[in-house]
């Protein structure tokens, strides 16, 4: 039997306070993993959350406070 | 079943009067295994023989025949050895596995990571992104160690209402400060203006690129009065992290 999985593989937090979220495709037959691909894409702090998996949103608001948003953004103006 | 054949293996059979050949020889095999089973994990189990070519271990019970060193290498009776060196050629069957989360070194000459895989482009003016809609858009990347190379695919159905310079956004990885502008490699199309192919920047620190092009003189921003509503570009772009 054909299932199809689709969990966040890997959430990673960066100095800054960006976040980047791995998300895993896998395709199992009869137990066995078959074939898995990776899908990436990057939050930067005060980035929307919306449709974001709940453990990101969790890691999310837990990193991005004020003062990691405001410096995220004074580092941004200086580049 | 799976064979693994050990060569050279030398047995004195029977030279010290006690133990027939047959038994020396079994004993001998018995030994090598106790040194496979503390150099490799082995899927199934082991039983020993001997073929026309010389001892054999076959790999038993349902094992696929993979042998895999499970972390360091244990030295012959020895400590394991935490980081095996080869002085000559590394042969290797086609396949160079990496970790799915990464192992990084601060060793300029260690490839510590590899990984393939797609994300999702998207345009936005100054960050405004009000009725852009695409017909498609796609993207893939390949990272190699710090190296990650993305190709982007931006079919537009429509450019939308926001107005500002153009900026791709939605990359895999976070750019870093230094050594990202590049030149954008592809071909475009349905856009107005351009005295010159469209250029690619990262400024790091987040997850886009900066679109621009050059003049005579200089390099201007690309902005909204640039596209049309059904521009599209394809390219590639290179930048480190």
């Amino acid at each position: 039997m054909l299932e199809k999985s689709v969990t966040i593989g890997q959430i990673e937090v960066l100095e800054l306070g960006q976040i980047q979220v791995r998300t895993d495709t896998k395709i199992i037959e009869d137990g066995i993993e078959i074939s898995k691909s990776y899908h990436r894409h990057v939050l930067c702090p005060a980035d929307s959350l919306v449709d974001e998996d709940a453990k990101v949103i969790a890691i999310a608001n837990a990193v991005w406070t004020p003062e990691v948003i405001s410096a995220y953004k004074a580092s941004i103006e200086t580049k | 079943m799976s064979w693994v054949k050990i060569f050279p293996l030398t047995i004195a059979a029977g030279g010290d009067g006690k133990q027939s050949g047959f038994t020396k020889i079994s004993n001998e095999l018995g030994n090598l295994y106790t040194v496979i089973s503390t150099l490799f994990s082995v899927t199934g189990h082991m039983h020993t023989g001997v073929d026309q070519d010389g001892p054999v271990i076959p790999i038993a019970g349902g094992g696929t025949g993979a042998i895999t060193a499970a972390g360091a290498l244990a030295a012959l009776g020895g400590a394991p050895l935490a980081s095996p060196s080869f002085t000559g050629i590394l042969a290797i069957a086609g396949q160079i596995q990496f970790p799915a989360t990464q192992n990084p070194s601060s060793d300029p000459n260690v490839l510590d990571d590899y990984e393939e895989g797609t994300f999702t482009p998207s345009l936005n003016f100054s960050g405004g992104t009000t009725g852009i809609t695409y017909n498609n858009r796609s993207g893939r990347y390949v990272k190699i160690g710090n190296l990650v190379h993305v190709s982007i695919n931006i079919n537009l159905s429509s450019k939308g209402t926001s107005t500002g310079n153009a900026n791709i956004s939605g990359l895999p990885f976070v750019t870093n400060s230094i050594d990202n502008t590049g030149t954008i490699a592809g071909y475009y199309h349905e856009m107005v203006g351009l005295t010159s192919p469209p250029m690619a920047s990262a400024g790091g620190g987040n997850a886009s690129l900066i679109l621009s092009f050059s003049t005579t003189t200089y390099w201007l921003y690309l902005s909204d009065g640039y596209f049309l509503n059904d521009s599209v570009f394809n390219f590639a772009f290179t930048y480190t992290l």
